[in-house]
């Protein structure tokens, strides 16, 4: 009995993987594919969950169960992602593109990485890579949407309007770093207003997958609204500042005339 | 005397300017930069008061220095008035430690890197120039109150002792330079309203701005401290400021003890040699 227990023991040897290294040894590639992201710092692991390998068998499929995506087809993969992602998760919930990945068909099947996924040649449909929430994902609307349909028009539309709400932004934060170092000019105003802009910004990346178009509009411009005024009053602000020699030169004159005063009389200190 | 009339107006203006600046500064590592803006900034009329505190500063240093200069050259810091001139020249050394941990309060990266240079040259007294290891709050706080309260208190001390001595010693003072004479009065008046003339024609021309906030983590280079340090600066650059800080000042302070032949020749020769060597250091400093 021992002995036999020994046999199955030598015979296969399964080793727990909960430490990124041993993935490497085999999925390097799939390291290169998700360089630089927030999913290499997180690791194998969180998304695929730990798993034990066969160390003797070097061909075939060494993972004793592949917990996760291996058996993607039992999962919501959404919620997966959403483990992580949660306010987006909640973003998405009330909106048609929340998909629960094990009973959906037709073109949205994969949850996130309908959108978020790119596909790798040689790879099968879908590799490591997960495309960035960049405003670029909507030009992509009409994979699914007809391009003249009111889901494509609102997305490239809301797009538009926050790209130039992002260059509005980032010309503000040219200007208040030009104007920061100057005295007399408030810039306190605008510094807020970028910083509000820029809270609203991040919210927008994760509300904006509600796809609710008018709410999330409405929340730009409450947005955009100071950020323009604070702009707009910084060129009021420099320009009352160089008033300032209205006032500054009136004394001056007065020094002036004082000096010129008390020359005279030293000059003629009888008079 | 003119000049010396003239640096306590300005002096007063220090204390008036500083007095309101003190309304308003935080002296912590989160508030003090901050704070400092929004005088410079935000308040009304603020950047004014700061502009003409900063600038006042620099008028300051320089009646002063344009005193010593023009004593120096007369002569009249000789016995029996040696502790006239040695009240003067630490008066300018205290207000040159009032012109650096001023520098410091705006806590922006020129003023971080003053203070580390400060603490290292401090060797073994940095905890007490520091409050601790690090520049934390406590070393805000202790630069804060030498800025606002030491150096001030010392300062009007020792002018308090300077007018004594100049009262004391008036009849063997330069010629000129007494109440009696009718015209001294004007003198002054002229002296003081171009001083402070200049002072407001330099606060509003070229306002006092404010670097960003120091950032410990990075340093740049070729931070430069205020002009009177440039000099030290240029020296430690050389890595030779023993000499100035351990030969020529202390020389400088007692030169009336130093100067006791019958002939001036030497004196102001060596006096000349240095003061061009220190002035080229400055430049140097400034522009290389």
């Amino acid at each position: 009995m021992i002995a036999l227990a020994a046999l199955l023991v030598l015979q296969d040897e399964w080793r727990r993987v909960d430490k990124d290294a041993h993935c490497l040894e085999c999925h390097e590639d799939a390291l290169e594919e998700v360089r630089g992201s927030v999913h290499e710092k997180e690791g194998c692991i969180a998304c695929h969950g730990p798993d034990e390998i066969n160390v003797r068998q070097t061909r075939g499929n060494p993972h004793r169960k592949m917990a996760a995506f291996k058996s993607w087809r039992g999962r919501n993969l959404t919620e997966d992602c959403g483990a992580c992602h949660i306010a987006v998760l909640e973003a998405l919930k009330p909106s048609k593109h929340y998909v629960d990945t094990r009973r959906a068909t037709g073109s949205m099947k994969k949850g996130c990485i309908d959108c978020h996924g790119e596909v790798v040649e040689g790879k099968g449909e879908h590799g490591h890579r997960v495309l960035k929430a960049t405003l670029g994902l909507f030009n992509d609307c009409r994979q699914c949407h007809d391009p003249a349909s009111r889901e494509n028009i609102e997305g490239l539309r809301f797009k538009k309007d926050v790209e130039a709400f992002e260059g509005f932004a980032a010309m503000a934060q040219v200007q208040l770093r030009a104007f920061e170092p100057r005295a007399g000019i408030p810039t306190r105003a605008l510094a807020d207003a970028i910083g509000a802009a820029g809270r609203t910004r991040a919210e927008l990346r994760t509300t904006q997958h509600g796809m609710n178009f008018k709410a999330i509009e409405e929340a730009r411009a409450r947005s955009a609204a100071p950020l323009h005024e604070a702009y707009n009053k910084l060129a009021d602000r420099e320009r009352e500042f160089a008033s300032r020699w209205t006032i500054a030169a009136p004394f001056l004159l007065l020094v002036g005339a004082g000096i010129a005063l008390t020359a005279l009389r030293r000059r003629r200190p009888t008079s | 005397v003119t000049l010396g009339t003239v640096s306590t107006v300005l002096f007063l203006v220090q204390c008036g300017t500083g007095t309101l600046l003190a309304l308003y500064y935080q002296p912590s590592l989160d508030g003090a930069h901050a704070s400092v803006a929004l005088i410079a900034k935000e308040l009304r009329y603020g950047w004014l008061i700061r502009s003409l505190h900063v600038w006042g500063m620099t008028l300051l240093l320089v009646a002063i220095l344009a005193h010593l200069l023009v004593t120096f050259l007369r002569g009249t810091y000789r016995s029996p008035r040696e502790f006239v001139w040695g009240s003067g020249a630490i008066l300018f050394l205290v207000l040159c430690a009032g012109a650096f941990t001023g520098q410091f309060l705006p806590l922006d990266q020129e003023a971080w890197q003053g203070a580390v240079i400060a603490g290292s040259s401090a060797g073994p007294l940095k905890p007490l120039v520091y409050g601790g290891e690090g520049i934390t709050d406590s070393t805000v706080t202790r630069f804060f109150a030498a800025h606002a309260i030491a150096l001030p208190a010392l300062a009007l001390l020792l002018m308090a002792a300077h007018v004594a001595l100049v009262g004391r010693h008036r009849l063997a003072g330069a010629p000129e330079a007494t109440a009696s004479d009718p015209t001294f009065l004007e003198r002054v008046t002229i002296a003081t309203l171009a001083a402070l003339g200049l002072l407001v024609l330099l606060a509003v021309a070229y306002p006092a701005g404010i670097g960003p906030k120091a950032d410990p983590t990075t340093s740049v280079a070729t931070v430069k401290p205020t002009w009177i340090f440039l000099p030290l600066y240029q020296a430690m650059h050389y890595g030779q400021e023993g000499v100035l800080l351990y030969v020529v000042l202390p020389a400088f302070v007692l030169l009336p003890f130093l100067d006791r032949g019958k002939s001036r020749a030497l004196a102001l020769g060596i006096g000349l040699i240095v003061i061009a060597a220190v002035a080229a250091l400055g430049l140097l400093g400034a522009f290389a």
